[in-house]
């Protein structure tokens, strides 16, 4: 069965998965490592990963129907390629633990307080399961109905905030002395926007190799711009100075916010609670989906349904009992960011080049 | 058969996690706090709750002293270990704890009652005029890590004691948390007060240089008042604002600010009520000088006059100058008191410079430089309507 996805479902495909989880950290990071000039430095990385995802979707597109694992063996031969794809599922492995790990933790300690997180963890961790085996058509249909909602449900929540908060907190915008900053800033924010090197399992069909790398780049820009909106936005309701105590930065500014007198209920954080979570489910179908079909390609002989059930258990084991809070810091600061450019930039970017050297 | 056992899984999970409901725990097992109250004395913090259902039987809580009306007790023996004699509050809605530090008062609260507290429901907390002077920052932060409290929760000080504050029977009120949270919801509805939450507490709290102001509510003839701001600094309260002194403040931080006013004009009294129309600050930096330059637009209405006197174009503008005037000395007084008397920058003008000299900000003494700071005031007031009423 070849899977493959619409350009639109492509766009929300991407947009959910960088945005899925990242957007309740990324108001605290923001600020801490660039100050109120952080849409600058948010607007840099965007420019970078459009870059990177250029190769990425240049190298789908060139190889039609195929993804990074199969074409890699016609570009470097069967052993390299082996050799890469289990790099992909060491690195989705990693990131699968810490984001499982991550979520649960959140909704425990802001929803369900008396829960054990292991429950928290399988809960999820099945449902991911389950929209894995499904398949990646059926995510991006799901993805492409979620999406929508996601997008239009927040653009609202955050016109509400900028409305109701003091915008005296987002100024100054730009100042000359503080360009270093904005600059070195960038290696704090790499990992919410780590996320596109999802798209090397996605293969590009017939319907995508016209307009699929076009959509493909304009969701990484449309993430920036969300992203800066999501900044901005809890910066004016929580306030410059006391936003960098806060891990679930945008929650708590969504708690803050209390729309007076409407026919829409005065608190707003009840979206988090529902349209959030369903984003971040979203984005955990994707990234378990794409850590078992790199499992699968290294594992060609074994079912892709025993490989999925056995991937849960690892995760629910490491993420569960074996990964703590050091384990988890030390990988978010150390391992991710590195690891993550390359297999998001170094490997395709390669891949590209060999490719155009030996004229594939 | 795969696709089978999946689904029992699936289902297995989702029935043990939805109904797991085994060490659930009852609303009505916890006391649902309404309102908490901080006092010290003589370093002994003490903590008073309010909660709902009232009448609850609670070990500890005050039953035999329904006749003592409540006496001062700054002069009784704080090492007594029995709240009751503290408080003497004539209702058995209140509970009173004690300890050196915040964390034994509330272990006291523990050995003291059967249940435990809900804090999700507490509409203000209220500082007594001690612990606000000993600083309230330690109580922000507890709010702050506290999960179940609502960071949009009021905070209030009270220059009465507190233990009048709570006193149900004599303010002969059913529940004091709401009653307060209503008043000062509706006095900033209509713009007549400012924000006073945790949430603007703990921002402001961050700017050392700099103070804030919070609400004040006293028992005033036997009825809880608003009754001016008081000041902080460094979250320790240095002084308080009367109502009349906070005419001026109110202009400066509230937007679209209503305010009142007398003008005599021909020997009779016109009553003008006015809203802020267009309120912008500038804000300049040169040779270590700050300047200010404050534009305040209102329009005013006419309310009525103490006599009927008939008003002319030459009379509209005059007394669209008085107004301004008024505004002007009101806004003038405000500023002035916050240079020179507390020399503490509580009208957070900081934030005006802030926002246009952002790394300027960080390596200079705000402090220095506000008392320092020039302030040019220009307010013009407009009449643009007479309730219906033809003066000429």
């Amino acid at each position: 069965m070849k899977s493959t996805v619409t350009n639109r479902q492509i766009f929300f495909i991407i947009f959910l998965t960088l945005t899925g989880y990242s957007l309740i950290s990324i108001p605290k990071d923001a600020v801490k490592s660039a100050g109120t000039g952080a849409w600058i430095t948010v607007l840099l990385l965007t420019i970078g990963f459009m870059f990177g995802m250029f190769f990425i979707v240049s190298l789908n597109k060139k190889f039609e129907g195929k993804v990074l694992s199969e074409y890699s063996s016609l570009i470097v031969g069967k052993i390299m390629s082996k050799v890469i794809t289990s790099i992909y599922s060491v690195y989705f492995l990693i990131i699968s633990v810490f984001l499982f790990r991550a979520v649960s933790e959140f909704i425990k300690y802001n929803y369900l307080h008396l829960t054990p997180l292991f429950v928290i963890t399988a809960l999820i961790l099945f449902v991911s399961a389950y929209n894995s085996y499904k398949g990646i058509t059926n995510i991006g249909r799901i993805c492409e109905i979620y999406g929508i909602i996601y997008v239009l449900v927040f653009i609202f929540m955050y016109i509400t905030m900028l409305f109701l908060g003091d915008t005296k907190y987002i100024q100054p915008f730009f100042e000359k002395n503080e360009i270093k900053q904005y600059i070195f800033g960038v290696k704090d924010l790499i990992v919410p926007f780590l996320g596109i090197e999802i798209l090397t399992m996605i293969p590009f069909g017939n319907v995508n190799t016209k307009k699929g790398r076009l959509y493909s780049l304009l969701s990484v820009l449309f993430v920036g711009v969300f992203y800066i909106m999501t900044i901005e936005s809890s910066i004016a309701i929580i306030g410059i100075n006391s936003i960098v105590n806060y891990d679930n930065a945008l929650l708590e500014a969504m708690r803050e916010t209390t729309i007076p007198g409407t026919f829409i209920p005065e608190r707003i954080d009840f979206i988090f609670a529902t349209v959030g979570i369903m984003g971040i489910i979203c984005c955990l179908s994707i990234v378990f989906n794409t850590l078992s079909e790199n499992v699968t390609k290294l594992l060609p002989r074994t079912n892709k349904n025993t490989i999925i059930i056995i991937i849960s258990f690892v995760i629910l084991i490491l993420s569960g009992y074996i990964v703590n809070k050091d384990i988890l810091k030390f990988l978010l600061n150390n391992i991710v960011p590195i690891y993550g450019i390359v297999v998001a930039f170094i490997i395709p970017i390669k891949l590209y080049i060999i490719a155009k050297v030996r004229k594939l | 058969m795969k696709i089978k056992f999946f689904i029992v899984v699936m289902l297995i999970t989702a029935v043990i996690s939805i109904v797991g409901g085994w060490d659930r725990i009852n609303i009505t097992d916890y006391t649902i706090t309404t309102l908490v109250g901080i006092d010290k004395i003589d370093d002994e913090i003490k903590i008073l709750l309010e909660y709902e259902p009232g009448h609850k039987e609670i070990p500890g809580s005050s039953t035999d002293n329904s006749d003592n009306i409540s006496k001062s007790s700054n002069g009784e023996d704080s090492s007594s270990k029995n709240s009751n004699n503290y408080a003497n509050i004539n209702s058995d809605d209140i509970l009173v704890s004690s300890g050196n530090s915040l964390i034994e008062a509330l272990y006291s609260y523990q050995r003291r009652s059967s249940d435990d507290m809900y804090l999700g429901a507490v509409r203000s907390v209220i500082f007594s005029d001690n612990y606000a002077k000993s600083g309230i920052e330690e109580y922000i932060n507890r709010i702050k890590g506290e999960i179940e409290y609502r960071k949009t929760v009021f905070v209030f000080t009270t220059n009465t004691k507190i233990q009048n504050m709570f006193d149900k029977q004599t303010l002969k009120t059913q529940n004091i948390g709401f009653d307060i949270e209503h008043m000062y919801k509706k006095l900033i509805n209509s713009k007549l007060a400012i924000k006073s939450t945790v949430s603007q507490v703990l921002e402001d709290i961050t700017i050392k240089d700099a103070g804030f102001l919070i609400g004040n509510f006293d028992v005033i003839d036997n009825k809880v008042e608003k009754n001016g701001y008081t000041i902080f600094k460094n979250a320790k309260k240095i002084g308080i604002l009367s109502e009349n002194e906070s005419k001026g403040v109110n202009l400066l931080l509230i937007n679209n600010c209503f305010s009142r006013y007398m003008i005599q004009h021909k020997s009779t009294d016109i009553f003008i009520s006015s809203y802020t129309d267009k309120f912008k600050i500038k804000t300049d930096y040169t040779n270590g000088v700050v300047t200010f330059d404050i534009n305040l637009n209102l329009d005013s209405d006419i309310n009525y006059m103490s006599q009927m006197i008939n008003l002319d174009d030459n009379d509209i503008k005059e007394i669209q100058k008085k107004i301004s005037d008024n505004i002007e000395q009101d806004i003038i007084a405000a500023i002035q008191t916050s240079q020179t008397k507390y020399s503490c920058d509580y009208l957070n003008f900081y934030k005006y410079f802030r926002a246009k000299y952002g790394s300027v900000f960080k390596q200079i003494n705000w402090e220095e430089k506000y008392i320092s700071a020039k302030f040019n005031v220009n307010v013009n007031s407009k009449i643009v309507s007479t309730k219906l009423i033809n003066y000429e």
